[in-house]
């Protein structure tokens, strides 16, 4: 998988310091002048914020320009943002992007579904199931690389031995919190239940799902964050073209194509602030006493 | 031992609703790691001789049906202990306790009860939600469940409040919802274990009256934990006042004051005095 397959990725055109410079200093000005039309969204903190990131992405362009910093190695935001630009307009980064958030999506759903079973099994049906919380401590301590000659033998080349892996990932933080979850439900709740008639499992529903529902909700935004974190890896098993954003950084690593690897990061970066967002939308879903 | 499950042929049914006879419940304690711990059962692998915690020590009580019973006592006297025992909770180390001629084995929804906790109330559901969780675990169906909760959300006075959730309502409301919760279903025996004790004076008293209205509206069976004498005195018709640890009945005191009864009169007040000089006697440093 030594880059055989990768398209050719010349730049079409690239953005002169110049010109990158300017159009930053454009979008500063409007900026400002939206913070002062409508101070509501465009906020004095977010300003600050915004100003922060600016001043590191033009010393980082002026450290390239006067190459303080070979650019071989630390290529300038402008060569990053031209070579976003040529990928997106030939449809390849909508690709490696729709493959990557395909595997993320698929293994987290999975992670979510077996982390609450099995967690609710070791922890509130602990009499039967509490001998595999010893053996799930075990593997969870195994780091995900460990796994790749595993996964690709059971799971051959391709997209299942990377789901697995990001499955491995994201499944352990789910399956702790809703292990956390179930130690917090209090006795009088579930005496309530069973003083309405209920049994183990009118429990279950009526007390121990509403419960843990938040201290799943936090184990699902550790385990996403974790999930993108084992994407690199993931890919590895990844050798067909357009097979995601870990494998197009892979990919170009091995070219030494630091530009390549920088556009790759940045999106590994923006889709996780995304997904955490979505996450964080569920948080009011089910009230709490606070 | 009562014979579990099965009719106790001594006690035809329909005489009292509630029989306690000579129940005793203590429990094994042991020290865990400088810690305390109550336990049922006698541990197997225990190289420690446990202690011996005696809750509630020959206690025999009826109930009958219609009747308001404050069990009254200092903390830690066994009362709460005797509630849980008649909620299904506990089960008593010797005696036997039957309700309605049947021995008690595990909760019923014949047997309501309001918990101490205003965190019994479920913050993820609805005041509805809530007070028609026990008619959806009973398997009423929408309609009716839907009417028998809006019939109780008028007799506690939270119309207007349906759709609020726990944590905007106060402290009163709370136990008021905890109330509903209970009633609703109609239960024979509702069990009430000190909920009121950390209300304000005013709250409380205004829930007092509420508990008499709701008593005299649904002719019910009510037994009501306090460690607050007025309360028992304003609230009960059979005040029984336990002794300290291990809890034995020290009197049975009868209260035939018609409600609304007015807090300030001398017989309520000489009833209050003898209910307090009961508890004195065994602390006489007060």
């Amino acid at each position: 998988m030594h880059g055989t397959v990768f398209p050719p990725l010349e730049i079409g055109e690239v953005l002169s310091t110049v010109h990158f410079l300017e159009i930053l200093s454009a979008i500063f000005l409007i900026l400002t002048v939206l913070n002062r039309l409508l101070p509501h969204i465009v906020s004095a903190s977010l300003m600050k914020g915004l100003a922060v990131l600016g001043g590191i992405i033009v010393s980082w362009e002026l450290i390239s320009f006067y190459e303080i910093i070979n650019p071989v190695l630390l290529p300038p935001p402008s060569r990053v943002v031209s070579l976003m630009a040529h990928l997106w307009s030939i449809g390849f980064l909508q690709t490696q992007i729709y493959s990557t958030v395909y595997k993320i999506t698929y293994a987290f759903t999975l992670a979510l579904v077996s982390g609450v079973t099995i967690g609710i099994m070791i922890s509130y049906f602990s009499n039967t199931f509490s001998f595999l919380e010893s053996f799930l401590n075990a593997i969870r301590v195994v780091p995900a690389p460990a796994w790749l000659a595993l996964a690709i033998l059971w799971f051959g080349i391709g997209h299942a031995s990377a789901i697995f892996i990001i499955w491995l990932g994201i499944f352990f933080p789910i399956l702790l919190s809703a292990v956390a979850g179930v130690a917090k439900v209090e006795q009088v709740q579930v005496e309530t239940v069973l003083t309405f008639g209920g049994d183990k499992y009118d429990v279950l529903l009526e007390v121990v799902l509403p419960v843990i529902y938040h201290h799943v909700l936090t184990g699902a935004r550790i385990g996403i964050g974790i999930g993108w974190i084992t994407v690199v890896t993931a890919e590895l098993v990844s050798v067909s073209a357009n097979s995601g954003l870990g494998w197009m950084i892979n990919d170009s690593r091995i070219l030494l194509d630091i530009t390549t690897v920088m556009v790759g990061m940045f999106l590994i970066g923006f889709l996780g602030i995304v997904s955490d967002a979505i996450i964080n939308r569920f948080e009011g879903l089910v009230p709490g006493w606070d | 031992m009562a014979m579990r499950g099965e009719t106790d042929k001594r006690f035809g049914p329909g005489s009292h609703v509630v029989e306690i006879k000579d129940i005793k419940k203590s429990f094994y304690v042991y020290v865990d790691e400088g810690q305390t711990v109550l336990s049922e059962k006698r541990r197997w692998f225990s190289r420690k001789k446990p202690g011996e915690l005696v809750a509630i020590k020959s206690f025999t009580l009826d109930v009958d049906h219609g009747e308001f019973v404050a069990l009254l006592g200092p903390s830690g006297c066994g009362k709460s202990t005797l509630l849980r025992i008649l909620a299904g909770f506990e089960t008593p180390t010797s005696g036997f306790v039957t309700f309605k001629g049947n021995a008690i084995n595990g909760p019923d929804p014949q047997r309501a009860m309001v918990f101490q906790s205003e965190r019994a109330v479920f913050p993820w559901l609805t005041v509805e939600g809530n007070i028609g969780l026990g008619p959806k675990l009973q398997g009423m169906g929408k309609k009716a469940r839907k009417e028998a909760v809006a019939k109780t959300i008028e007799l506690v006075e939270l119309k207007g409040f349906e759709r609020a959730y726990p944590k905007t309502l106060s402290g009163g409301m709370l136990q008021r919802v905890a109330v509903a919760r209970a009633i609703v279903n109609h239960p024979e025996l509702l069990l009430m274990d000190e909920p009121f004790g950390a209300l304000d004076a005013q709250t409380r008293n205004h829930l007092q009256d509420h508990v008499v209205k709701i008593w005299q509206s649904i002719e019910q069976t009510i037994i009501f934990v306090t460690h607050d004498i007025e309360e028992a005195v304003y609230l009960a018709n059979k005040v029984v006042v336990f002794t300290a640890r291990p809890g034995e009945i020290k009197e049975v005191v009868s209260i035939n004051l018609p409600h609304p009864r007015d807090r300030t009169s001398e017989e309520f007040i000489g009833l209050r005095n003898h209910c307090t000089r009961l508890i004195r006697d065994k602390h006489p440093e007060g």
